[in-house]
Formats: C-alpha cells, structure tokens, sequence
C-alpha cells in the first residue's frame, strides 16, 4: 500500500504549524465579528459578505505562517529534489495549513450562520453561498504563495515581512486598483435589494487560483518536473484569464435584483425584506414616535416607509440600521426630516430651507421627549406647516 | 575522492539528476546504454544523501522514512520502512523526532530515507562530516551492510570513510580525473611516493590522494 496523500496531508498537519494557523484563525475570524457593529444579523448576504472582509487581515497573518512552514521545508530541499516530488510536498504542507485555515474559517462563518438563521428564521440563497468562493480562493492563494516563497528564501526570519508584503499587495489590489480585484467582502451598510456580482467571483477565482497554481509550479522549480512546468504554465494561463476577465467588468461589484417586500402594520405601514421582518416592532417603534409628532402638528403623515430605493408611489425610503442604531440614542430628527426633503433641495440649499429644517427638527426633538403628550399651539402649527411648505417647494 | 572545491559534490548532483549538465552525459545501466540518467525513468533507481541533509524536525523517524516512501511512491510503504528501521537499526529512535536525536542518528535517518525505495545506486555526499569518530564507525557499518546487494558510491576527502566493501576509488584532481583503482592500488601508490617534508606520519594513500589530486 503506497503511502497516500492524505497520510502526507495529516502528518504535515500534526507536525507543521497548522494547529497554530487553525487558533490565529479562529481568534482573528471571531474578533471581527464581535467587535463589530452586528446589524448584519438580519441578512444572510450582508453577513456573509461582511464576514469575508476580515481576509484581507487574515490572509497576511495567515500567509506569515506559511512563509514560516516553507522556510522549514526549504531545509529538507535536497531530499525533497533528490526525490523529484518538491511539488507534491509543497502541496501536501499547503493543503495542511489550507485545511486548518479553513476549517476555522468556516467555524465561525458557522457561528455566524447560526446567529443570521435564529434572527430571520430564513436560510441563505445561492447568490450568498456564491460569496464563499473569492475568499477561499484569497485564502488558499495567501497560504500557497506564502508556502512557496518560503520555501525558496528559506530565511525564517523573514515571515513578518512577507506578512506585511501580502498585507500591501492585497490593501493595493483593494484600494489602489479597481477594488474588484482583491476586494472579496467587506460592506458596511445592508445589501437590501443587491447582491454581488457572480461575474467578478469568477475572475478573482481565476486570478487566485492561477496565481497559487502558477507561485507553486515556480517554487518547483527548475528541477525537470513536468508535474510542477505543467502547474506553473496553467497557472500563468488562469490568472492571466482571471486578470483580464475582470478588467473587462463593470466597475461595480454589486448588481440590483428583483426581491419582494413584506409589508407589517399600519400608521405608518412598514414594508421590510423578509429577514428584517423580526427587527420590526425595533424599526416601528421610533417609526411611530415620529408619526405621533406629526400627527400632533397636523403635518403631513408618512404613510410607507420601504426597504427600497428607489422609492415607489408614497412609499419613503427606509434605512432600517439607522432607525436602529441612532433611535435607542434619542430622536434622530433628520430621519424624519430628510422624508421632506427632495434630491432639489440639497441643490438649492438656502438661508430658507436651512431655517425650515431647523424648525421642524427642532420641534420634532421636543416632541420625541414628550411622546405625543405636547400641545401644540396654533401659531406653532403654523409655522411647522409653513416649514414643510418651504422645504417641498424646492420640489418645484 | 579528492580535496574540498575539486567537483565532487557537482558530479554526485549531476549523477542524481539534480542541476543541469553543459557538456557531456551521463549514462546509467548495462554497458552500452545510451539513456541519460536524467531520464525519468532512472530516478526511482537512484537514492541520494545530499551533504549536511536535513528534514522537517518535528517528523519521527518513522514518519520521516514514510514520507520518503510517499515522495518515492513506493509499493508498500509500511514493509519499506520496517526494513530500513531494520537495516539501520533505528528501532530505539523509530518514534523520537528528528530534532531529538543526535546529529549522528539523525543522518543514518536521512540515509534511511534515501534507501526507502530500495534504489540499485545509493550517491552518498560527505556522509559523515561533523560526526564523531563512534557515530562515523556506525554510520560505516550502516553502509556497509546496504552495499550489499547495491552499488554506492561515497564522495569524501577521508579514506576511512570508504567502508571495507569499497572495490573502487577514484580521485579527482584540479585538472580531471587522477587516478582510478583498487584501494590496494591507492595504498601502492603512496607507498611508492617519497614522504614531503613534515608529513612522516601520514598514511599512504591519504598521501597518494593528496599528491595525485594536485597533478604532481
């Protein structure tokens, strides 16, 4: 029986630094999430892709380790050439750190699964499990190069600076290129109504995939192995085809999708995705303070506030993580305010429209605290009236 | 055999395969083969131990042999290793991390290692530099009993590490090959060269080698 792969893969698990890989992933992975504002928690898209950011410092942390692990093989190089398997023993300690990586990777995208199913009652859709592919691919690509290049530097000391290395590349591919490239996660407000590009997840796989393919073949080298010219030129191919498939897409890694609304209550009539439905008495809540205010002026109701943009017929916009997260603080005026306010006004800012709003949000402070308990008086009914009127002019 | 910088490493490299070769061939096998040793085919015949080899220090010595097997792709990998365990006796250190053993261990593992796939040719690179003279006397045994029923050929500057089965020895010199015979042969001839000046102690055919590989 010939020693497997797998015995190669397992042994280089237990004696490499895949423990190691697996805690740091587990710790970094779970930090990002907890220190983290969680409003994510209604959205499985949004949570999922927002988990995926935390790669772009787990990939050089992760890519250190392996540069550490390839600095360790570098020194059994004549017995690995001696054998002409140097590539099949870097993919063994590669695919052992990848599995430990990942593993815990998707322990805590478990976790986070967990959280997201509980709160909506809901399961992800294939557009979410999508997500999963561009980060794997970013990891296994940090883990194989790191790998490769250590094992041909072969200098131990030098991980940190091959960590901070990768840090730079993939900070560069998010920021300094078209963020498509390295960018495989990472929103910090609801994906409601949008979902990422399938088009650009299958161009960073490529460009990954290719680079890890193509780094792997080289490290391989220049022992005559067909095996390792055959991975290098195939990589070359793949990341050179990723490269320039994702050159050719749109700038914007997000496409609109149709979704349906499910519509709760009325006064006012909140219409949410189905994961926010569980959020609603929070989102109506404030929603209804701010009703009752109007009412008690005799303002103009907001009849439909909907998670969709843009808005529908009487429908107004709903940010519902700003409902939530600035109405436990008090009145959060300009949520109300900016109800009034067309596109036109920002245009046609004034002294006018500047006095209008500070009525209204002033007024709809004080109301806030009072909680439909203020009178109101005529005068003051009045000039609130005469405060939208000037703000829905700039309508005209 | 021949002094430090003379080649002896680049010819073993390019016996194994390793490296690329800008003049000449080599041809292993059968008089009159005409297959480069470079060939594919060549290399599960041909075990190598690098000069000053290492491993991955946190592999036993019998993960450290089955690991080979699996780079050799050999048959039967868990017979392989007992009987290079056996061959070697490397019972006692069979579950002791590399880093744990003794440099002297440590490098009959890494002999081990390179017998695995039970290769017809075992290169050996200055096996047992820095070993002290009883890790270098085991060490010697260990070849003696693999050469056996293979050929080995050792590169060193130390006569005493050829083992008693040595048939052969060849000594390269700065400008090619200096001489090519028996051990007796080597002897014979350092008994026929007048002893330099200050060196009265010196065994014969180390004196022999010196003075042959210089090309005097």
């Amino acid at each position: 029986m010939t020693a497997s792969w797998w015995w190669a893969i397992r042994t280089s698990m237990r004696r490499g630094p895949a423990v190691a890989a697996f805690a740091v992933t587990l710790v970094v992975s779970t930090l990002h999430v907890v220190l983290r504002a969680t409003w994510w928690r209604y959205e499985w898209h949004w949570a999922w892709y927002q988990y995926h950011f935390g790669t772009i410092l787990l990939g050089p942390v992760v890519a250190g380790i392996a540069y550490d692990w390839g600095a360790v093989l570098h020194r059994s190089r004549p017995v690995l050439e001696a054998a002409g398997r140097v590539w099949a023993a870097l993919s063994a300690a590669g695919a052992a750190l990848i599995l430990a990586v990942l593993t815990a990777y998707l322990l805590v995208l478990g976790g986070v699964s967990v959280v997201v199913g509980r709160t909506t009652g809901l399961g992800p859709d294939a557009a979410t499990f999508a997500t999963l592919a561009p980060p794997v691919a970013l990891l296994i690509a940090c883990i194989a190069v790191g790998s490769a290049v250590g094992f041909r530097v072969g200098s131990r000391g030098l991980a940190p600076v091959w960590a901070i290395i990768t840090f730079a590349f993939l900070m560069a591919g998010y920021m300094v290129f078209p963020a498509r490239f390295t960018k495989v996660g990472g929103a910090t407000a609801s994906l409601v109504g949008i979902r990422t590009r399938p088009q650009v997840q299958v161009g960073q796989v490529a460009l990954f995939l290719g680079v890890t393919l193509f780094v792997v073949g080289l490290a391989s080298l220049p022992r005559r192995s067909n095996g390792a010219q055959s991975m290098a030129a195939i990589g070359l191919a793949l990341g050179l085809g990723g490269f320039g498939f994702l050159l050719a897409q749109p700038k914007n890694e997000f496409r609109p999708r149709d979704f349906a609304l499910t519509c709760v209550g009325e006064a006012p009539r909140i219409c949410l995705e189905p994961g926010w439905v569980a959020a609603e008495p929070d989102i109506r809540e404030p929603l209804a303070r701010y009703d009752r205010s109007l009412a008690a002026a005799g303002l103009p109701r907001v009849e439909i506030y909907a998670q969709r943009w843009p808005s529908r017929g009487n429908e107004r916009w709903l940010d519902a993580v700003s409902v939530l997260r600035y109405s436990k603080d008090g009145p959060e005026d300009g949520l109300v305010v900016n109800q009034y306010l067309p596109d036109e006004c920002w245009k046609a800012w004034d002294d006018g429209v500047s006095a209008a709003v500070t009525t209204l949000e002033s007024y709809l402070a004080r109301a806030w605290e009072a909680d439909g308990r203020l009178k109101v008086s005529d005068a003051e009914r009045a000039s609130l009236q005469q405060a939208v009127r000037t703000i829905q002019a700039c309508r005209n | 055999m021949g002094p430090n910088g003379v080649g002896k490493t680049t010819l073993l490299r390019a016996l194994a395969s390793l490296g690329t070769i800008d003049a000449g061939s080599i041809l292993l096998g059968v008089e009159g083969a005409r297959t480069p040793s470079t060939s594919p085919r060549y290399r599960p015949r041909i075990g190598y131990l690098p000069q000053d080899p290492d491993f991955i220090p946190r592999f036993t010595t019998r993960e450290a042999l089955t690991y080979s097997a699996w780079l050799h792709r050999v048959d039967d990998a868990p017979a392989a290793v007992r009987q290079v365990i056996d061959d070697l006796a490397l019972h006692d250190e069979s579950g002791r991390q590399l880093r744990r053993l003794s440099g002297g261990t440590r490098r009959r593992v890494l002999l081990g290692q390179s017998l695995i796939h039970r290769p017809d040719l075992l290169l050996l690179d200055e096996p047992t530099v820095g070993m002290d003279a009883e890790h270098r006397h085991a060490f010697r045994r260990a070849v003696d009993e693999v050469a056996q029923d293979r050929i080995v050929v050792v590169s060193t500057h130390v006569l005493s590490d050829l083992g008693d089965r040595c048939g052969r020895v060849v000594v390269l010199g700065r400008s090619g090959l200096a001489f090519d015979g028996t051990v007796d042969e080597l002897v014979a001839q350092g008994e026929a060269m007048d002893p330099a000046n200050g060196d009265d102690g010196e065994p014969a055919a180390d004196r022999a080698i010196r003075v042959l590989a210089a090309g005097r």
